[in-house]
């Protein structure tokens, strides 16, 4: 079981995972979520975000996945910008720290047992935290349901609103940044019970960029 | 107007952020929601069933509420049949506690928690759901005798429920610098079982007005708006139990 960060650089070894990625996408986002925009005949939820920019982060068990998420930089189009400019009062936060967090999905069986935050979801949120103190980000835009921002807040993010919740259908959703730090992974480490690292391979790339 | 609110919120959160005490995040919160009318505020995580009046008192993080209707509240074990406290475990949105009026139609129990509450001035209420990092419930709301919110209020209300929550939590989880005499700590637990002045100074073998000015001592100590803030956070961290 382990966080693979998957670039440009890695993502031809990753074809049949990031096959599954496309499926459980689309079986969250369309099927159980009802966004029937992205819904598409082959099952397969891809948009114009998934360029060779776009830095995917898989949990896979051996080779299943678990939990996926994907990052986009805020210098070029993104979620915010294209698709909800309307969540954002002010000026755009743009900037090569700042990356945008989308698509963020786990298996059925793997998501929060009662309502407590699931390992995957620790390890997939540790994973962003590990990769942006490496790679240089230290703010994450996030488009979601605000009852999720007491969480982040005592995660030790440090959470900031882009604009007023407004009503998606019966559900509300509101834009954020959240900024984060090295007490941040301690505290999600801290949180799981468990000091190591949750990335367990990632392009050589990343690695050149950190020595 | 949505650039305002926005920047209305952004200040609000910085100064929620330098809250040093409960009674200072009721403050900033308090001159936000006045000029809606709004007078009382209450906020805690919501207890488990079964769980006693004094540890319902324990999940209380914020409380500037009518403290009479709190201590019939908790003791009665009104929580466990109040429709709001049942919506926030089940829903995610933020509610006029009138838009609840339909569901509890048919219990009495529910109808007349909600009557008496309007005899404690609590006729009107918004409420905010919301989780914690533990997966517990929690809410948080503002009520007056009567009055009226734009909906465009509120957005601006449910993110200043959530920054003042989490920060009166993070203070909360806090141990307390707080040093009681045995007399104070006395005093504290039997204002906890809900004893009055009167009834603490017969016990005690005190005069009423020591009672009330160690009560007052007490919640100074604690940075309390009020006893039950006080009894919350000495029964949170086990100074009485």
């Amino acid at each position: 079981m382990g966080i693979h960060i998957v670039t440009a650089e890695n993502i031809g070894s990753y074809a049949e995972a990031m096959e599954q990625a496309y499926r459980l996408r689309h079986a969250v986002f369309v099927e159980e979520m009802g966004w029937n925009d992205l819904r598409r005949p082959d099952g397969r939820e891809i948009d114009q975000f998934d360029d060779g920019r776009a830095v995917h982060i898989l949990y896979l068990d051996g080779d299943q996945l678990v939990g996926y998420q994907r990052m986009l930089p805020s210098m070029r189009p993104h979620l915010l910008s294209e698709v909800m400019p309307h969540l954002c009062d002010g000026d755009f936060p743009v900037g090569p720290h700042i990356w945008e967090w989308t698509r963020y999905c786990v298996t059925k069986e793997h998501r929060d047992r009662g309502r407590m935050l699931s390992l995957a979801g620790n390890l997939l949120l540790s994973a962003i935290v590990e990769w942006g103190l490496e790679s240089g980000v230290s703010k994450i835009i996030i488009e979601m349901n605000p009852i999720w921002l007491l969480r982040l807040v005592q995660l030790h993010f440090r959470v900031t609103p882009l604009g007023i919740p407004q009503k998606a259908g019966k559900d509300s959703i509101v834009a954020v940044t959240a900024a984060f730090d090295s007490r941040t992974l301690a505290r999600l480490r801290d949180v799981r019970g468990d000091n190591r690292r949750a990335i367990t391979v990632q392009p050589a790339i990343d690695r050149r960029v950190r020595a | 107007m949505s650039r305002r609110s926005l920047d209305e919120t952004l200040s609000f959160i910085a100064a929620v952020d330098h809250a040093g005490s409960a009674d200072a995040v009721l403050k900033t919160v308090l001159s936000v929601v006045k000029p809606f009318g709004f007078s009382q505020v209450l906020a805690g995580i919501i207890p488990l069933p079964g769980m006693s009046a004094q540890q319902q008192v324990a999940n209380v993080v914020l409380h500037q509420w009518p403290e009479q209707w709190s201590q019939r509240y908790f003791s009665q074990g009104y929580l466990f049949d109040d429709p709001t406290i049942q919506r926030v475990t089940r829903s995610t949105e933020p509610f006029l506690w009138s838009e609840l009026e339909g569901s509890y139609r048919d219990r009495p129990s529910a109808r007349r928690i909600m009557g008496e509450a309007r005899e404690f001035d609590l006729g009107f209420g918004f409420t905010v759901p919301m989780l914690t990092l533990d997966g517990q419930s929690a809410g948080f709301s503002i009520a007056s005798d009567r009055g009226e919110l734009p909906p465009q209020y509120r957005g601006p209300l449910q993110l200043l429920a959530i920054y003042a929550f989490g920060r009166a939590l993070s203070l909360a989880d806090t141990p307390p610098s707080v040093k009681l005499t045995p007399r104070e700590t006395d005093v504290l637990q039997w204002i906890a079982e809900g004893k009055s002045d009167w009834e603490i100074s017969k016990i005690l073998h005190v005069s009423e007005h020591l009672v009330d000015k160690m009560a007052r001592q007490i919640r100074i100590k604690f940075g309390a708006a009020n006893r039950t803030q006080a009894v919350a956070q000495a029964l949170r961290h086990r100074i009485i139990r």
